[in-house]
């Protein structure tokens, strides 16, 4: 009897830890489908938003924030 | 019907309300002709005089350069045609300039002149004038770095503030000048005529483009025509090609070329003929036509020897040498 009701107790463990087991695994899949969510959303703004210049045009600034000396490799 | 003409270079683009000319920065608002980019360059750098190229000119002397968007040529082998080939508001970065702006720092950083440059300055006329006649009242000396692509009666107008330019002649030949740079020959042509009339400094640049360009029959020719057009004393800079743009087919301008075409050149009578783009070559040094002295001794841009006279001559014969020394 006792061998009996100790295999039942073990076998109720095991499948608490199985059903333990299987809920861990479905959480860590839910977030990893979340990240890969969140990743390809913000891939697509990122690919398809425009850029800062694209959007407002170019940044202006005033003529003494030139970098006059700065090497440059147009001809003239 | 709001259309206008522009009548500032010999496309006379015939531009729709709303519309930019060819160029894409002289735009129709209203019924009025707008230069877009007054007042905004995109390009802003101070350069060796030597830079661009201009060797008889104040040499050794830092000049301030400022370029907008747009040009009215369209070059395959364009090096500058990320400034060159788009309109002002393409450019990543564009500066508040106005004309005395420019003066102002021009003098703020010791500059002695200022250039029209990199793009071609044609098509930011209005700004150039102004700007170069607030320069030229304030002492400071205006460089035209050009191809030259412009009509006569506005040019005439730019030349009483003008004091030098380098023109690119880009090949002596008309059919080079509609394939590959959306242009004619004839009116680039007569702007360096009009310069040398109206007592503008002039040398010329030419890029010699492997097997469009560098046929050595019309070197000559254009060696004769700057010779008898300009006068022996213009100095003509060769400068070697590098693959760019829409051109990356062909290969760099090998050096035999460049000094067979500089040969050409002086066998015809030119006095002073130079190899640029080619670092560290002896052609980029000025030679007395008379006795060969050495007179300047040039390492790409920078000047390592200087033997000229005050009065920009000869140390050995006294031979005058043609250019704006002093």
């Amino acid at each position: 009897m006792n061998t009996s009701n100790e295999n039942r107790q073990n076998n109720s463990q095991l499948s608490i830890r199985n059903s333990q087991f299987a809920a861990k695994q479905k959480s860590r899949r839910r977030f990893l489908g979340a990240l890969l969510g969140v990743a390809g959303s913000a891939a697509t703004v990122g690919v398809f938003s425009p850029k800062k210049n694209q959007k407002n045009g170019p940044t202006e600034l005033p003529l003494h924030e030139a970098d006059f000396y700065k090497p440059h490799n147009l001809a003239g | 019907m709001n259309d206008v003409i522009c009548e500032l270079c010999p496309r006379y683009c015939l531009i729709p309300e709303g519309g930019a000319g060819d160029c894409r920065v002289r735009v129709n608002l209203g019924g009025k002709l707008c230069a877009t980019t007054y007042g905004r360059p995109s390009a802003v750098h101070i350069d060796p005089m030597e830079k661009k190229p201009l060797y008889h000119f104040h040499p050794g002397t830092p000049i301030l350069s400022i370029a907008t968007a747009g040009c009215n040529l369209h070059c395959r082998n364009c090096q500058n045609w990320q400034l060159s080939q788009r309109g002002g508001e393409e450019m990543e970065r564009i500066y508040r300039a106005m004309p005395t702006e420019v003066v102002d720092v021009a003098i703020d950083k010791n500059c002695q002149s200022i250039a029209y440059t990199y793009s071609d300055p044609i098509i930011f006329y209005e700004y150039v004038y102004e700007t170069a006649e607030i320069a030229k009242a304030r002492g400071l000396y205006n460089v035209f770095v050009t191809a030259a692509y412009i009509n006569k009666a506005p040019l005439r107008k730019l030349c009483q503030v003008l004091d030098a330019t380098n023109t690119d002649l880009k090949a002596f030949d008309d059919k080079f000048y509609r394939d590959n740079c959306s242009g004619t020959l004839k009116p680039v042509l007569d702007a360096l005529v009009t310069f040398r009339e109206q007592g503008v400094w002039v040398e010329v640049t030419n890029l010699v483009i492997p097997t469009l360009n560098d046929d050595m029959a019309m070197i000559r020719r254009m060696a004769r025509w700057i010779r008898d057009e300009l006068g022996a004393g213009t100095p003509l800079h060769f400068s070697r090609y590098h693959p760019m743009y829409r051109m990356r087919n062909l290969p760099p301008t090998p050096t035999d070329t460049l000094e067979r075409a500089r040969q050409e050149a002086m066998d015809v009578g030119l006095h002073y003929v130079y190899i640029g783009n080619l670092f560290g070559h002896e052609a980029e040094s000025t030679f007395c036509p008379s006795d060969g002295t050495r007179l300047i001794r040039r390492t790409g841009f920078w000047i390592a020897e200087y033997n000229l006279t005050e009065d920009g001559r000869c140390p050995v014969c006294h031979e005058e040498i043609a250019g704006v020394w002093a």
